[in-house]
């Protein structure tokens, strides 16, 4: 996919939510009360309004430039066209999936146990991790060693679960 | 005399020094750990100060405000994930210097960098507090309104070839600011109903997510289609700043400290506003800012000369008229006035001592901080010893363990990874993230100050363009736009030019 068609489909993307973002904005929320003549819904419309008219530049401009355009700064992880889709869905699954898992876990049975859980099915499934040491000793410092450090040291408050709550 | 003499014993106490030796570690370890915040952290230790006497007290808050506000800069060059909203611009070029076998000398240059702007705010502070208090008064919601403009065309170098690209980023950062409750009317704002998300978008919680997330998913990416990464064991070398270094970029040093300290005067601007703009300035002044966001040095010192700076500035409005610029300085006056200091012009007349204590207790967290931090450096570096598949691992557990403790909801969990995996999407297509940190920052502030402003003039536009503080950032900001805007015309007729 050539940049160019790529802008276009990211510029439509953002139009559509720039419309859809005007509409929900001016059917909840007020515009303004009282003598006030700038509300809590007119600084979101703007901007829904603005966003919508970048988003349409960056549509027009890819029809009217030749030449591709460069990369922006702050681009911390520019990643190779040739880069494997396959890796790709398998890291953003092992993300996503772990991080609602461990988010439920932790609400279910608390901090501890679910860092323990999580962080080993993880290394070991997700990552195929086989080393005993690293298995073990890895869930065991990041769940009991946060806990220790963050939670009775410092007091920093980690949850507890709601099902079980060993800790 | 005697006032300062009195108060540089009291503060230099063994007592004294253990509690602030403690509350730079505390103040460290939260700075260092994406979610977790320095406010955090002084919320966490205020009730250890009821105990204590009024000296180790102060000490004990002033030492975690700057340990807090510092620690932020290592897991920006490390990880590549800001500790703190203030050092998302140290991102931009200290990661890359990480990744190039420099991040001793990065974070070794930051530390130095951050105690450098603290102490020249300090300075400032010492020798102009009365007279620089009534500026901090000068500027009402027109004009702060008018400088977060101005803050937002730091866009324009955050966004080098594609301006376009930078303000959408920036413009979806201030609409992630109106979700939940308005500031003004205390309306809900598209929260559908749902009373968790009435607490809208933490900036916190949105920025791991963002830098985080993304960092996470390539990493996994890699791993899996190459296998487990060898680290190269040149990447922990440790390697600090040298003198010659830090005299060669002393002007960076002197420019960036002066402005972090002038934006920490505003109430409701700070660190991340101060970075922002010093990193824009520094490379918009910078004869090669090709050289930026490669690893350049100066992209490190810039931002973290002026979040540290605006500690000073931030102080000022605090002690001379009581009143805080930010939640971090909020709970620092709570702590005076429960041990019975009353912060105001008074304090100034009717204990001086104290006032000294505070000049001589952030000048020693400052260099405690500094030394604590530069004697650290070899262990922080340690951290690129571990495999990076590993490494994103534990980064996801702090991710969780930040997100979560914020606000104590699973919600923010949620968005975080939402956010992230939006960021992930958005830098695939090339847009920017930092922009959108920066939109985050600036956006509530600047719908507040110009409600605000039109509430206060009862909807007379004119409030605005009267006020010749507001006109001179307007005048800034189009000034920035445009000669980003020739540049670029100009750039791609030199191109055009050399390829014909």
């Amino acid at each position: 996919m050539s940049e160019h068609v790529r802008d276009r489909i990211v510029g439509t993307v953002l139009v559509a939510f720039a419309v859809v973002w005007c509409i929900v904005v001016r059917t909840t929320v007020p515009t303004a009360y009282g003598d006030a003549i700038v509300g809590p819904g007119d600084a979101p419309l703007w901007l829904g309004m603005v966003l919508g008219l970048l988003a349409l530049l960056l549509v027009g401009r890819s029809f009217t430039e030749k030449a591709a355009p460069a990369i922006d700064a702050g681009e911390a992880i520019a990643l190779p066209d040739a880069a494997d889709r396959a890796s790709e869905w398998k890291a953003i699954g092992a993300v996503a999936g772990s991080l609602i898992v461990y988010a439920l876990f932790m609400e279910w049975f608390g901090f501890v146990v679910a860092t323990f859980v999580i962080v080993f099915a993880l290394l070991r499934y997700g990552l195929g991790v086989r080393s005993t040491r690293v298995l073990l000793g890895m869930p065991l410092i990041m769940s009991f060693g946060i806990f220790y450090v963050f939670g009775l040291l410092m007091g920093v408050y980690l949850p507890h679960g709601t099902v079980i709550s060993p800790f | 005399m005697e006032p300062f003499l009195t108060a540089l014993a009291a503060s230099t106490t063994p007592h004294t020094l253990y509690a602030m030796l403690l509350g730079s570690l505390v103040g460290i370890v939260f700075g260092a750990i994406p979610g977790l915040t320095y406010t955090m952290a002084l919320a966490l230790v205020m009730p250890f100060t009821f105990g204590m006497a009024q000296v180790p007290a102060i000490g004990l808050l002033l030492a975690t405000y700057i340990g807090g506000m510092t620690g932020g800069c290592i897991s920006a060059i490390l990880i590549g994930i800001p500790g703190t909203p203030s050092t998302a611009a140290t991102v931009i070029d200290g990661y890359p210097m990480a990744r190039k076998g420099q991040a001793s000398l990065a974070c070794g240059t930051a530390i130095v960098a951050s105690a450098f702007g603290g102490l020249f705010s300090l300075i400032i502070m010492v020798l102009s507090v009365k007279v620089i208090s009534r500026v901090a008064i000068a500027f009402g919601p027109a004009e702060i309104f008018a400088l977060v403009v101005f803050g937002l065309s730091t866009i324009c170098g955050l966004s080098e070839r594609s301006l376009v690209r930078g303000l959408i980023a920036g413009v979806i950062g201030i609409m992630a600011t109106f979700v939940g409750q308005d500031p003004i009317d205390g309306v809900p704002r598209l929260t559908f109903g749902s009373t968790t998300m009435l607490q809208g978008i933490d900036i916190v919680v949105a920025m791991v997510g963002l830098f985080a997330i993304p960092q996470v998913i390539n990493t996994l990416r890699e791993y899996y289609h190459g296998g487990a990464a060898k680290v190269d064991p040149q990447s922990v070398k440790v390697e600090l700043p040298s003198l010659r270094l830090l005299w060669k970029n002393f002007s960076v040093m002197v420019r960036t400290s002066a402005l972090g300290t002038v934006v920490g005067l505003v109430p409701g601007a700070h660190g991340p506003v101060a970075a922002f703009l010093a990193y824009d300035h520094v490379k918009r002044f910078a004869k090669d800012p090709e050289q930026f966001g490669k690893g350049d040095i100066r992209g490190v010192i810039a931002p973290e000369c002026a979040n540290h700076a605006v500690t000073g500035g931030a102080m000022i409005p605090m002690l001379s008229l009581g009143f805080p610029g930010d939640p971090a300085t909020a709970i620092i006056l709570g702590g005076l006035l429960i041990h019975g200091l009353q912060p105001g012009p008074l304090l100034f007349s009717e204990h001086p001592d104290i006032i000294y204590t505070i000049y001589i207790e952030i000048m020693i967290g400052y260099l405690m901080v500094c030394l604590i931090q530069l004697y650290g450096v070899q262990l922080f570096v340690r951290t690129l010893m571990v495999p990076p598949h590993l490494l994103a691992v534990g980064i996801m557990v702090m991710c969780i363990v930040g997100s979560y403790a914020i606000r104590n909801s699973f919600l923010d969990v949620y968005v975080m990874l939402g956010i992230g995996l939006l960021g992930y999407v958005l830098q695939r297509v090339h847009i920017p993230v930092t922009p959108i940190v920066l939109g985050l920052v600036l956006g509530g502030t600047m719908e507040r100050e110009f409600r605000t402003a039109l509430l206060m003039s009862e909807g007379d536009p004119s409030v605005f363009y009267t006020s010749p503080t507001a006109m001179m950032f307007f005048a800034l900001t189009i000034l920035v736009f445009a000669a980003h805007i020739i540049g670029q015309r100009r750039g791609a007729k030199k191109a055009r030019r050399q390829v014909a």
